[in-house]
């Protein structure tokens, strides 16, 4: 009965926060619910944005056992996550096999993926933001190529074909299933980084990202554990591809192998703390509410005024100016959810680059 | 066959031009500071809208908007790295890298929201004027713009060897406690550094605003080609940078023709990249890298 006597509080914090994320479901639709969301939002839209806090939770966190503790920057996870994606749905639609095989065979290519982008770039030694080139220069090549190869459906991608409401095809007609699955998969995540981070491979992870040299002098294998960590946290980005293509049910290559996905995944973890167990989810928590929040509140966008032709209008320019005032006023051309986040990576990094766990940890650390 | 070669060589050479320009800046801000810049795009997407606006609304030549655009944009980047870069400088690769890309993703979206996705291109009257050069058709916009572009690039490389603010820059990239130590002031260079880098790359967009579109993405591919094509030339290396521009602008528009669809242009670009960062981290003409 140790372990009862080293419960904290925050062990009951988290115990309480299961238990409300495992029953939301069944409430979700009730009137005091419904009552606390902003007009307009039903019980479905909760749902969808928990469940995006889960899906980003986990690639955040399966980014974070490569770049947060082994300190291997990687901005071509996007990459990995579209592998996962494209694997599994080709799979589905060519052959009908079930996606949650496809999740394993497209886990077991993105891992392969990212071991041979591992195994070329730390043999030549590239580190720090060589090793983030080239994780771009990798993640474009395979856009491109996906983008011009007939099978993958090229830029128009993969719809995939509504076959009914049934665990083997994974798709659902409710939001409900997809809540749970994405809720399981963080927990995982969760479970597998808090196991790594407690066990040998965590603490050679995080010699290697303090200092590669020194923990190579002291006889790790710093060759061996990097490729373990990124060639495991592709693996595992791969499995996330699988859930957004059944989620979606529908993928294209501009929206999934970019840049600016792969700075989504990212940035949850630097926020929240990256190379701690918990900080992707918490920055999952804070941003993915607030970009889904922005999105819902600016994105208006336009008023139905094009710029191009106010531009060319023969008005006076005092009016040309006022109608660009409402224009603005109108949402613009949109943009200000993404602005937000660059905002907040920009605070985060000059203000808390260690992130928000370790702030917490150091100001509340005594109450948990 | 010939003359579908030539004409593919010009135009590379004309554009690699303007890469060495964009990938000047990159590289000096590296050089100095060793911070490689995410939004590097970004300020050259803003210099084009400048270009464009002063255009469309008052009238004024693009030409005159990149001589317009050397004090503006050097103090825009003497601002974003007061205000912005310098807490970071000490901070790990991956702040650093991450802070950069936060400022592109604002810049990018900010023009987003003031100027709209829409396309936006310059109808000017010499912006279609061609001459004959043997087989090949030669824009004049795209001449000048190359020559204007390795101008000012050649002017920049004039300048750090030849001026005194030139040599603290260099001494700064050699050798930072050094600088510190014979009294340059190295906050006050990085700031320098950071702004020449910004207004080179602002400039290069200018100058391509006769014959490209403007939008809030533009930038994007062209901060991919300059890390290209700094690594390529070795970070921190000028020389190398100019060529290669060339060098990247050669192969992209050879890829062109060669490759079976065009839109695959930069599938070359970007094995050349991976190569060199892996055979060669230190550029086609850098020192070994410590």
């Amino acid at each position: 009965m140790d372990y009862l006597k080293n419960l904290r509080p925050l062990h009951f914090f988290y115990l309480a926060a299961l238990l409300v994320l495992f029953t939301l479901p069944l409430y979700a639709e009730s009137g005091f619910v419904t009552g606390l969301m902003p007009e307009g939002m039903d019980g479905s839209a909760l749902l969808h944005v928990m469940l995006m806090i889960f899906f980003f939770g986990y690639l955040s966190q399966s980014w974070n056992i490569s770049g947060g503790f082994a300190g291997q920057l990687s901005l071509g996870h996007a990459a990995f996550f579209g592998l996962g994606a494209y694997t599994s749905s080709l799979l589905y639609v060519n052959f009908g096999i079930s996606p949650w095989v496809g999740m394993l065979a497209g886990m077991a290519v993105a891992g392969t993926f990212g071991l041979l982008i591992g195994l070329v770039s730390f043999h030549y030694g590239l580190k720090g933001p060589f090793f983030a080139l080239v994780t771009i220069a990798f993640a474009e090549i395979l856009r491109l190529i996906i983008q011009h190869l007939a099978f993958t459906g090229g830029p128009m991608g993969i719809l995939i074909p509504l076959m009914g409401d049934s665990w083997w095809e994974f798709q659902f007609l409710a939001k409900e299933p997809y809540y749970y699955i994405a809720l399981f998969m963080m927990l995982i995540s969760i479970a597998v980084v808090w196991v790594i981070a407690n066990s040998r491979w965590g603490f050679y992870f995080r010699a290697i990202r303090e200092d590669e040299d020194a923990a190579e002098a002291i006889g790790i294998d710093i060759t061996r554990y990097k490729l373990l960590s990124v060639t495991l946290s592709a693996a595992m980005t791969g499995a996330a591809g699988t859930f957004y293509a059944q989620y979606t049910q529908y993928i294209v290559p501009d929206d999934l192998i970019i840049v600016a996905f792969s700075i989504e995944i990212v940035l949850r973890a630097i926020i929240g703390g990256a190379g701690t167990v918990m900080g992707p989810i918490v920055g999952s928590f804070i941003m993915t509410p607030l970009g889904e929040a922005t999105r819902i509140i600016f994105e208006g966008g336009g008023a139905g005024i094009s710029l191009v032709s106010l531009l060319q209008q023969e008005i006076p320019a005092g009016e040309k100016f006022s109608q660009y005032l409402d224009y603005l006023a109108a949402g613009g051309g949109g943009g200000l959810a993404i602005m937000l986040y660059g905002a907040v990576l920009i605070v985060v990094c000059i203000g808390m680059p260690r992130g928000v766990v370790p702030w917490l940890r150091r100001r509340f650390g005594r109450y948990a | 066959m010939l003359g579908v070669y030539m004409q593919s060589i010009i135009s590379g050479l004309l554009i690699g031009g303007v890469y060495a320009l964009i990938a000047v800046g990159l590289t000096l801000i590296f050089g100095v500071m060793k911070i490689i810049n995410f939004a590097h795009g970004e300020f050259l997407m803003f210099g084009m809208y400048f270009a464009f606006f002063l255009s469309t609304l008052f009238g004024i030549d693009p030409y005159i908007s990149a001589i317009l655009a050397l004090p503006l944009f050097l103090m825009f980047g003497w601002g974003i790295q007061a205000l912005l870069v310098r807490p970071v400088l000490g901070a790990p690769d991956m702040i650093q890298i991450l802070l950069t890309v936060g400022i592109s993703l604002v810049l990018q979206n900010l023009a987003l929201f003031f100027f709209s996705a829409d396309f936006q291109s310059l109808n000017l009257g010499y912006s279609g004027l061609t001459f004959e050069f043997g087989p090949a058709r030669v824009s004049y916009s795209r001449l000048f713009a190359c020559v204007v572009a390795l101008s000012v690039a050649g002017g920049l490389y004039l300048f750090l060897k030849k001026t005194d603010v030139g040599k603290a820059l260099r001494a700064c990239a050699e050798e930072r406690e050094g600088a510190l130590a014979v009294g340059i002031d190295v906050e006050k260079m990085y700031k320098v550094a950071f702004g020449l880098g910004i207004a080179c790359v602002a400039i290069a967009g200018i100058l391509m605003t006769p014959f490209f579109y403007t939008a809030p993405t533009v930038g994007v591919p062209f901060t991919l080609t300059a890390f290209v094509v700094v690594v390529l030339g070795g970070l921190g290396n000028i020389p190398g940078a100019l060529v290669g521009g060339l060098i990247v602008g050669l192969v992209e528009s050879l890829g062109e023709i060669m490759l079976p669809v065009a839109s695959l242009k930069s599938l070359g670009t970007f094995i050349i990249f991976i190569l060199i960062l892996l055979l060669r981290p230190q550029g086609l003409f850098g020192q070994k890298l410590s």
